[in-house]
Protein backbone atom coordinates (compact mmCIF):
# COMPACT_ATOMS: atom_id res chain seq x y z
CA UNK A 1 0.00 0.00 0.00
CA UNK A 2 1.59 3.16 -1.10
CA UNK A 3 1.04 6.49 0.84
CA UNK A 4 -1.88 7.69 -0.97
CA UNK A 5 -3.52 4.96 -0.74
CA UNK A 6 -3.08 4.98 2.99
CA UNK A 7 -4.01 8.86 2.92
CA UNK A 8 -7.37 8.03 1.21
CA UNK A 9 -8.61 5.04 3.47
CA UNK A 10 -8.00 7.04 6.02
CA UNK A 11 -9.85 10.51 5.11
CA UNK A 12 -12.67 7.65 3.78
CA UNK A 13 -12.66 5.74 7.27
CA UNK A 14 -11.78 2.62 5.72
CA UNK A 15 -8.30 2.54 7.78
CA UNK A 16 -8.42 0.15 11.00
CA UNK A 17 -8.55 1.49 14.54
CA UNK A 18 -4.78 0.40 14.76
CA UNK A 19 -3.66 1.68 11.32
CA UNK A 20 -5.59 5.19 12.24
CA UNK A 21 -3.36 5.52 15.61
CA UNK A 22 -0.19 4.25 13.58
CA UNK A 23 -1.00 6.45 10.98
CA UNK A 24 -1.67 10.26 13.37
CA UNK A 25 1.38 9.41 15.52
CA UNK A 26 3.63 8.99 11.98
CA UNK A 27 1.88 11.90 10.96
CA UNK A 28 3.56 14.22 13.70
CA UNK A 29 7.36 12.50 13.02
CA UNK A 30 7.38 12.04 9.43
CA UNK A 31 7.44 14.83 7.13
CA UNK A 32 7.39 13.09 3.67
CA UNK A 33 3.87 11.54 4.82
CA UNK A 34 2.51 15.22 6.43
CA UNK A 35 3.48 16.69 3.30
CA UNK A 36 1.79 13.29 1.16
CA UNK A 37 -1.64 13.89 3.36
CA UNK A 38 -1.27 17.98 2.67
CA UNK A 39 -1.10 17.05 -1.06
CA UNK A 40 -3.83 14.98 -1.08
CA UNK A 41 -6.04 17.56 0.42
CA UNK A 42 -4.82 20.13 -1.75
CA UNK A 43 -6.06 18.12 -4.53
CA UNK A 44 -9.13 17.58 -3.21
CA UNK A 45 -9.51 21.17 -2.84
CA UNK A 46 -8.13 22.06 -6.43
CA UNK A 47 -10.58 18.84 -7.83
CA UNK A 48 -13.58 20.45 -6.06
CA UNK A 49 -12.68 23.84 -7.36
CA UNK A 50 -12.71 22.58 -10.64
CA UNK A 51 -15.23 20.39 -10.31
CA UNK A 52 -17.44 23.34 -8.99
CA UNK A 53 -16.34 25.43 -11.68
CA UNK A 54 -17.14 22.87 -14.24
CA UNK A 55 -20.47 22.59 -12.99
CA UNK A 56 -21.16 26.57 -13.00
CA UNK A 57 -19.95 26.29 -16.55
CA UNK A 58 -22.93 23.66 -16.95
CA UNK A 59 -25.77 25.92 -15.66
CA UNK A 60 -24.56 28.74 -17.40
CA UNK A 61 -25.08 26.95 -20.74
CA UNK A 62 -28.64 25.95 -18.80
CA UNK A 63 -28.79 29.12 -18.58
CA UNK A 64 -28.68 30.45 -21.85
CA UNK A 65 -30.40 27.72 -23.23
CA UNK A 66 -33.28 28.75 -21.13
CA UNK A 67 -33.05 32.35 -21.68
CA UNK A 68 -34.01 34.70 -19.14
CA UNK A 69 -36.16 33.48 -16.32
CA UNK A 70 -38.14 35.73 -14.36
CA UNK A 71 -40.88 34.95 -11.68
CA UNK A 72 -44.49 37.36 -12.54
CA UNK A 73 -44.81 39.67 -9.39
CA UNK A 74 -48.33 38.98 -8.37
CA UNK A 75 -49.25 42.80 -9.67
CA UNK A 76 -48.32 41.65 -13.22
CA UNK A 77 -50.48 38.23 -12.60
CA UNK A 78 -53.34 40.72 -11.53
CA UNK A 79 -52.65 42.63 -14.88
CA UNK A 80 -52.56 39.27 -16.92
CA UNK A 81 -56.02 38.55 -15.31
CA UNK A 82 -57.65 41.68 -15.71
CA UNK A 83 -56.33 42.30 -19.44
CA UNK A 84 -57.86 38.29 -20.13
CA UNK A 85 -61.21 39.31 -18.44
CA UNK A 86 -61.22 43.03 -20.79
CA UNK A 87 -60.48 40.72 -23.67
CA UNK A 88 -63.31 38.34 -22.99
CA UNK A 89 -65.63 41.15 -22.38
CA UNK A 90 -64.12 43.19 -25.71
CA UNK A 91 -65.00 39.45 -27.23
CA UNK A 92 -68.49 39.02 -25.50
CA UNK A 93 -69.47 42.40 -26.94
CA UNK A 94 -68.43 41.92 -30.35
CA UNK A 95 -70.52 38.38 -30.47
CA UNK A 96 -73.12 40.71 -29.30
CA UNK A 97 -72.78 43.44 -31.75
CA UNK A 98 -71.93 40.55 -34.19
CA UNK A 99 -75.78 39.54 -33.58
CA UNK A 100 -77.56 42.34 -33.38
CA UNK A 101 -77.60 42.89 -37.16
CA UNK A 102 -79.03 39.15 -37.76
CA UNK A 103 -81.55 39.92 -34.93
CA UNK A 104 -82.50 43.46 -36.93
CA UNK A 105 -82.41 41.39 -40.13
CA UNK A 106 -85.01 39.31 -38.96
CA UNK A 107 -87.27 41.82 -37.68
CA UNK A 108 -86.71 43.47 -41.57
CA UNK A 109 -87.22 40.55 -42.92
CA UNK A 110 -90.63 39.89 -41.26
CA UNK A 111 -91.83 43.67 -41.53
CA UNK A 112 -91.19 43.32 -45.34
CA UNK A 113 -92.91 40.34 -45.59
CA UNK A 114 -96.03 41.03 -43.48
CA UNK A 115 -96.51 44.85 -43.28
CA UNK A 116 -95.36 45.87 -46.54
CA UNK A 117 -98.89 46.21 -47.76
CA UNK A 118 -101.76 46.24 -45.59
CA UNK A 119 -105.25 45.09 -46.17
CA UNK A 120 -107.93 48.18 -47.18
CA UNK A 121 -110.34 45.84 -45.66
CA UNK A 122 -109.11 45.55 -42.01
CA UNK A 123 -112.64 46.58 -40.68
CA UNK A 124 -115.58 48.86 -41.12
CA UNK A 125 -113.71 51.62 -39.36
CA UNK A 126 -114.67 55.50 -41.07
CA UNK A 127 -112.98 56.10 -44.74
CA UNK A 128 -110.43 57.91 -43.41
CA UNK A 129 -108.56 54.80 -41.89
CA UNK A 130 -108.82 52.99 -45.54
CA UNK A 131 -107.76 56.30 -46.85
CA UNK A 132 -104.50 55.87 -44.67
CA UNK A 133 -104.45 52.15 -45.22
CA UNK A 134 -104.25 53.16 -49.07
CA UNK A 135 -101.40 55.89 -48.87
CA UNK A 136 -99.40 53.08 -46.97
CA UNK A 137 -99.37 50.60 -49.44
CA UNK A 138 -99.06 53.43 -52.24
CA UNK A 139 -95.52 54.20 -49.92
CA UNK A 140 -96.88 57.54 -49.08
CA UNK A 141 -95.96 56.79 -45.49
CA UNK A 142 -95.84 60.42 -44.54
CA UNK A 143 -99.51 60.73 -45.39
CA UNK A 144 -101.00 57.79 -43.73
CA UNK A 145 -98.77 58.79 -40.59
CA UNK A 146 -100.57 62.05 -40.30
CA UNK A 147 -104.02 60.72 -41.29
CA UNK A 148 -103.32 57.89 -38.19
CA UNK A 149 -102.32 60.56 -35.69
CA UNK A 150 -104.93 62.82 -36.73
CA UNK A 151 -107.68 59.68 -35.93
CA UNK A 152 -105.82 58.93 -33.32
CA UNK A 153 -106.25 63.07 -31.90
CA UNK A 154 -109.75 62.56 -32.67
CA UNK A 155 -110.24 59.21 -30.53
CA UNK A 156 -107.27 58.49 -28.56
CA UNK A 157 -108.64 54.68 -27.79
CA UNK A 158 -108.55 53.79 -31.48
CA UNK A 159 -106.77 50.66 -31.33
CA UNK A 160 -106.82 50.23 -34.69
CA UNK A 161 -105.63 53.48 -35.69
CA UNK A 162 -103.08 52.99 -32.85
CA UNK A 163 -101.31 50.43 -34.44
CA UNK A 164 -101.35 51.90 -37.44
CA UNK A 165 -99.60 55.31 -36.66
CA UNK A 166 -97.12 52.46 -35.10
CA UNK A 167 -96.79 50.64 -38.28
CA UNK A 168 -95.71 53.97 -40.18
CA UNK A 169 -93.58 55.42 -37.56
CA UNK A 170 -91.55 51.61 -37.47
CA UNK A 171 -91.43 52.10 -41.21
CA UNK A 172 -89.86 55.16 -41.60
CA UNK A 173 -87.72 54.75 -38.84
CA UNK A 174 -88.95 56.31 -35.98
CA UNK A 175 -89.07 53.18 -33.69
CA UNK A 176 -88.62 55.78 -30.38
CA UNK A 177 -91.98 56.89 -31.58
CA UNK A 178 -93.31 52.96 -32.73
CA UNK A 179 -92.30 51.61 -29.84
CA UNK A 180 -94.50 54.35 -27.88
CA UNK A 181 -97.40 53.69 -30.08
CA UNK A 182 -96.92 49.76 -29.69
CA UNK A 183 -96.61 50.21 -25.63
CA UNK A 184 -99.98 51.81 -25.38
CA UNK A 185 -101.57 49.51 -27.16
CA UNK A 186 -100.00 46.56 -25.64
CA UNK A 187 -100.95 47.81 -21.89
CA UNK A 188 -104.63 47.61 -23.01
CA UNK A 189 -106.61 45.29 -21.29
CA UNK A 190 -109.98 45.67 -23.23
CA UNK A 191 -109.50 44.59 -26.57
CA UNK A 192 -110.41 41.18 -27.96
CA UNK A 193 -106.89 40.97 -30.09
CA UNK A 194 -103.89 42.91 -28.98
CA UNK A 195 -100.64 43.30 -31.23
CA UNK A 196 -99.26 45.41 -29.02
CA UNK A 197 -96.84 44.01 -27.57
CA UNK A 198 -95.81 41.47 -30.21
CA UNK A 199 -94.80 44.75 -32.54
CA UNK A 200 -93.05 46.33 -29.57
CA UNK A 201 -90.98 43.24 -29.26
CA UNK A 202 -90.61 43.37 -33.04
CA UNK A 203 -89.65 47.23 -33.40
CA UNK A 204 -86.98 46.73 -30.32
CA UNK A 205 -85.10 44.25 -32.73
CA UNK A 206 -84.96 46.56 -35.32
CA UNK A 207 -84.19 49.35 -32.89
CA UNK A 208 -81.18 47.10 -31.71
CA UNK A 209 -80.24 49.32 -28.86
CA UNK A 210 -77.75 47.78 -26.17
CA UNK A 211 -81.14 46.10 -23.85
CA UNK A 212 -83.57 45.86 -26.69
CA UNK A 213 -82.56 42.53 -27.79
CA UNK A 214 -83.23 41.16 -23.90
CA UNK A 215 -86.49 43.27 -23.68
CA UNK A 216 -87.58 42.11 -26.87
CA UNK A 217 -87.00 38.11 -25.51
CA UNK A 218 -89.20 39.02 -22.29
CA UNK A 219 -92.34 40.76 -24.74
CA UNK A 220 -92.26 37.54 -27.01
CA UNK A 221 -91.91 35.44 -24.02
CA UNK A 222 -95.01 37.74 -22.79
CA UNK A 223 -96.85 36.84 -25.96
CA UNK A 224 -96.43 33.27 -25.79
CA UNK A 225 -97.63 32.76 -22.47
CA UNK A 226 -100.35 35.02 -22.37
CA UNK A 227 -101.44 33.76 -25.70
CA UNK A 228 -101.73 37.22 -27.18
CA UNK A 229 -101.67 37.95 -30.76
CA UNK A 230 -98.66 37.31 -32.78
CA UNK A 231 -98.17 33.99 -30.83
CA UNK A 232 -96.76 31.88 -33.92
CA UNK A 233 -94.70 33.97 -34.97
CA UNK A 234 -93.10 34.88 -31.55
CA UNK A 235 -92.60 31.01 -30.69
CA UNK A 236 -90.89 31.13 -34.38
CA UNK A 237 -88.58 34.62 -33.67
CA UNK A 238 -87.38 33.88 -30.03
CA UNK A 239 -85.97 30.47 -31.61
CA UNK A 240 -84.18 32.10 -34.27
CA UNK A 241 -82.91 34.89 -31.71
CA UNK B 1 -44.57 24.69 -23.22
CA UNK B 2 -41.95 25.78 -20.19
CA UNK B 3 -44.54 28.16 -19.23
CA UNK B 4 -46.74 25.94 -17.88
CA UNK B 5 -43.80 22.82 -17.33
CA UNK B 6 -44.26 20.79 -14.29
CA UNK B 7 -41.57 21.09 -11.69
CA UNK B 8 -39.96 18.71 -9.64
CA UNK B 9 -41.04 18.58 -5.75
CA UNK B 10 -37.96 19.43 -3.11
CA UNK B 11 -38.23 16.58 -1.88
CA UNK B 12 -38.17 15.06 -5.34
CA UNK B 13 -35.27 17.15 -6.21
CA UNK B 14 -33.66 15.87 -2.47
CA UNK B 15 -34.33 12.59 -2.78
CA UNK B 16 -32.59 12.40 -6.89
CA UNK B 17 -29.43 14.41 -5.00
CA UNK B 18 -29.07 11.74 -2.72
CA UNK B 19 -29.84 8.86 -4.84
CA UNK B 20 -26.00 9.62 -6.74
CA UNK B 21 -24.93 8.38 -10.04
CA UNK B 22 -26.94 9.73 -12.97
CA UNK B 23 -29.75 10.83 -11.09
CA UNK B 24 -27.90 13.57 -9.06
CA UNK B 25 -26.27 14.99 -12.62
CA UNK B 26 -30.36 15.58 -13.53
CA UNK B 27 -31.43 16.92 -10.45
CA UNK B 28 -28.58 19.13 -10.04
CA UNK B 29 -29.79 20.54 -13.49
CA UNK B 30 -33.38 20.41 -12.51
CA UNK B 31 -32.57 22.21 -9.05
CA UNK B 32 -30.81 24.94 -10.84
CA UNK B 33 -33.49 26.17 -13.51
CA UNK B 34 -36.19 25.66 -10.83
CA UNK B 35 -35.16 28.73 -8.88
CA UNK B 36 -33.60 29.99 -11.57
CA UNK B 37 -36.08 33.43 -11.65
CA UNK B 38 -33.22 34.29 -8.55
CA UNK B 39 -31.53 35.77 -10.88
CA UNK B 40 -33.25 38.46 -12.19
CA UNK B 41 -34.87 38.74 -8.64
CA UNK B 42 -31.45 39.50 -7.18
CA UNK B 43 -30.19 41.64 -10.06
CA UNK B 44 -33.12 44.07 -9.56
CA UNK B 45 -33.09 43.91 -5.70
CA UNK B 46 -29.18 44.50 -5.36
CA UNK B 47 -28.52 46.54 -8.41
CA UNK B 48 -26.02 43.65 -9.20
CA UNK B 49 -25.63 42.54 -13.23
CA UNK B 50 -27.19 39.54 -14.50
CA UNK B 51 -24.09 37.85 -15.15
CA UNK B 52 -22.87 38.06 -11.63
CA UNK B 53 -26.79 37.35 -10.01
CA UNK B 54 -26.36 34.45 -12.20
CA UNK B 55 -22.32 33.48 -11.18
CA UNK B 56 -23.66 34.05 -6.97
CA UNK B 57 -26.85 31.86 -7.88
CA UNK B 58 -24.63 29.08 -9.79
CA UNK B 59 -22.41 29.68 -6.63
CA UNK B 60 -25.77 29.42 -4.06
CA UNK B 61 -26.66 25.71 -5.98
CA UNK B 62 -23.42 24.41 -5.34
CA UNK B 63 -23.31 25.28 -1.60
CA UNK B 64 -26.96 23.61 -1.44
CA UNK B 65 -26.42 20.26 -3.30
CA UNK B 66 -23.45 20.17 -1.50
CA UNK B 67 -25.12 20.72 2.15
CA UNK B 68 -27.74 18.25 1.18
CA UNK B 69 -25.44 15.45 0.09
CA UNK B 70 -23.19 16.31 3.73
CA UNK B 71 -26.81 16.13 5.68
CA UNK B 72 -26.26 19.58 6.72
CA UNK B 73 -29.72 20.75 5.13
CA UNK B 74 -32.07 19.46 7.84
CA UNK B 75 -35.10 20.48 6.36
CA UNK B 76 -36.16 22.80 9.03
CA UNK B 77 -37.43 25.64 6.30
CA UNK B 78 -38.78 24.63 2.71
CA UNK B 79 -35.96 24.56 -0.06
CA UNK B 80 -36.76 27.89 -1.22
CA UNK B 81 -36.14 29.73 1.77
CA UNK B 82 -33.12 27.94 2.45
CA UNK B 83 -32.15 29.03 -1.12
CA UNK B 84 -33.18 32.21 -0.66
CA UNK B 85 -31.29 33.25 1.85
CA UNK B 86 -28.07 31.48 1.34
CA UNK B 87 -28.59 33.72 -2.66
CA UNK B 88 -28.99 36.62 -0.76
CA UNK B 89 -25.84 36.41 0.97
CA UNK B 90 -24.08 35.32 -1.85
CA UNK B 91 -25.32 38.69 -3.43
CA UNK B 92 -24.21 41.13 -0.66
CA UNK B 93 -20.90 39.10 -0.99
CA UNK B 94 -20.89 40.20 -4.34
CA UNK B 95 -21.39 43.73 -3.23
CA UNK B 96 -18.81 43.66 -0.86
CA UNK B 97 -16.21 42.29 -2.53
CA UNK B 98 -17.24 45.40 -5.29
CA UNK B 99 -16.88 47.90 -3.20
CA UNK B 100 -13.56 46.44 -1.08
CA UNK B 101 -12.23 44.79 -4.36
CA UNK B 102 -11.74 41.47 -1.92
CA UNK B 103 -11.26 38.54 -4.71
CA UNK B 104 -12.59 35.14 -4.55
CA UNK B 105 -15.37 35.50 -2.02
CA UNK B 106 -17.33 33.29 -2.53
CA UNK B 107 -14.50 30.79 -3.84
CA UNK B 108 -13.23 29.77 -0.68
CA UNK B 109 -14.01 25.84 0.35
CA UNK B 110 -13.51 25.11 3.92
CA UNK B 111 -10.95 22.16 4.65
CA UNK B 112 -12.65 22.03 7.96
CA UNK B 113 -13.93 19.04 7.44
CA UNK B 114 -11.09 17.09 6.77
CA UNK B 115 -8.73 17.92 8.97
CA UNK B 116 -11.19 17.57 11.81
CA UNK B 117 -10.06 14.38 11.20
CA UNK B 118 -6.66 14.83 12.59
CA UNK B 119 -5.40 14.95 16.03
CA UNK B 120 -4.42 18.83 16.90
CA UNK B 121 -0.87 18.17 17.00
CA UNK B 122 -1.09 16.66 13.26
CA UNK B 123 -3.26 18.76 12.15
CA UNK B 124 -0.99 21.62 12.96
CA UNK B 125 1.72 20.56 10.29
CA UNK B 126 -0.79 19.72 7.80
CA UNK B 127 -2.39 23.02 8.08
CA UNK B 128 1.07 24.86 8.09
CA UNK B 129 1.99 22.77 5.14
CA UNK B 130 -1.31 23.50 2.84
CA UNK B 131 -0.72 26.92 3.82
CA UNK B 132 2.32 26.80 1.42
CA UNK B 133 0.42 24.95 -1.25
CA UNK B 134 -0.63 26.30 -4.91
CA UNK B 135 -4.44 25.00 -5.17
CA UNK B 136 -4.54 27.17 -8.37
CA UNK B 137 -1.44 25.60 -9.91
CA UNK B 138 -2.66 22.12 -8.89
CA UNK B 139 -6.20 22.81 -10.90
CA UNK B 140 -4.30 23.93 -13.54
CA UNK B 141 -2.54 20.48 -13.79
CA UNK B 142 -5.58 18.64 -13.46
CA UNK B 143 -6.61 19.75 -16.84
CA UNK B 144 -3.40 18.25 -18.31
CA UNK B 145 -4.09 14.95 -16.96
CA UNK B 146 -6.24 13.61 -20.04
CA UNK B 147 -10.11 13.49 -20.45
CA UNK B 148 -10.16 10.24 -18.67
CA UNK B 149 -8.10 11.39 -15.23
CA UNK B 150 -9.63 14.83 -15.01
CA UNK B 151 -13.38 12.71 -15.09
CA UNK B 152 -12.15 11.02 -12.45
CA UNK B 153 -10.61 13.37 -10.25
CA UNK B 154 -13.37 15.29 -10.87
CA UNK B 155 -15.50 13.48 -9.91
CA UNK B 156 -13.75 12.37 -6.76
CA UNK B 157 -13.67 16.39 -5.72
CA UNK B 158 -16.98 16.17 -6.08
CA UNK B 159 -17.75 13.25 -3.68
CA UNK B 160 -19.00 10.28 -5.61
CA UNK B 161 -17.97 7.18 -4.03
CA UNK B 162 -15.73 4.57 -6.00
CA UNK B 163 -18.42 2.71 -6.72
CA UNK B 164 -20.23 5.67 -8.68
CA UNK B 165 -17.47 6.63 -10.49
CA UNK B 166 -17.25 3.21 -11.78
CA UNK B 167 -20.35 2.92 -12.91
CA UNK B 168 -19.93 6.34 -14.44
CA UNK B 169 -16.79 5.71 -16.22
CA UNK B 170 -17.34 2.17 -16.92
CA UNK B 171 -14.92 0.36 -14.89
CA UNK B 172 -15.80 -3.14 -14.04
CA UNK B 173 -15.28 -2.60 -10.30
CA UNK B 174 -15.24 0.24 -7.70
CA UNK B 175 -12.13 -1.24 -6.44
CA UNK B 176 -10.11 -0.85 -9.89
CA UNK B 177 -11.83 2.55 -10.24
CA UNK B 178 -10.02 3.52 -7.12
CA UNK B 179 -6.76 2.13 -8.47
CA UNK B 180 -7.14 4.39 -11.66
CA UNK B 181 -8.21 7.28 -9.36
CA UNK B 182 -5.34 6.49 -6.82
CA UNK B 183 -3.12 6.15 -10.14
CA UNK B 184 -4.12 9.73 -11.51
CA UNK B 185 -3.33 11.38 -8.27
CA UNK B 186 -0.30 9.98 -7.97
CA UNK B 187 0.74 11.24 -12.06
CA UNK B 188 -0.58 14.96 -10.61
CA UNK B 189 1.71 14.46 -7.74
CA UNK B 190 4.65 14.25 -10.07
CA UNK B 191 3.67 17.18 -12.61
CA UNK B 192 3.34 19.10 -9.07
CA UNK B 193 6.63 18.74 -7.66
Amino acid sequence: MNDLERIDDYFSGRLPVEERVRFESSLETDSALAEAVAFYLTARQAAQNEARADRKARFETLRKESGPVRQLPARTWLAIAASAMLVLGLGGYWLFQRQTPSAAALADQYIQQNFSQLSTHMNGQPDSLQTGIARYNEGKLQEAGAIFNALLQRNPADDHAQKLAGLVALRTGQYNQAIDHFHRLGERTDLFANPGRFLEALTRLKRGQPDDRRQAETLFKTVIEQNLEGKAEAEVLIDKL
Amino acid sequence: MRFFARQPTDSDLIAGLEAGGVQRRQCENRLYQKYAYLIADGARKHRLGEDDCASAYSDTVLTVIENVLAGRFEGRSELKTYIYQIFTNKCIDLIRKKSTLRDRVHDAISLDDSLLQLPDSARSVVQQLIAQSDVERLRKLIGTLGDKCREMILAWGEGYSDEEIARQLNYNTASVAKTSRLRCLERLRDLYK
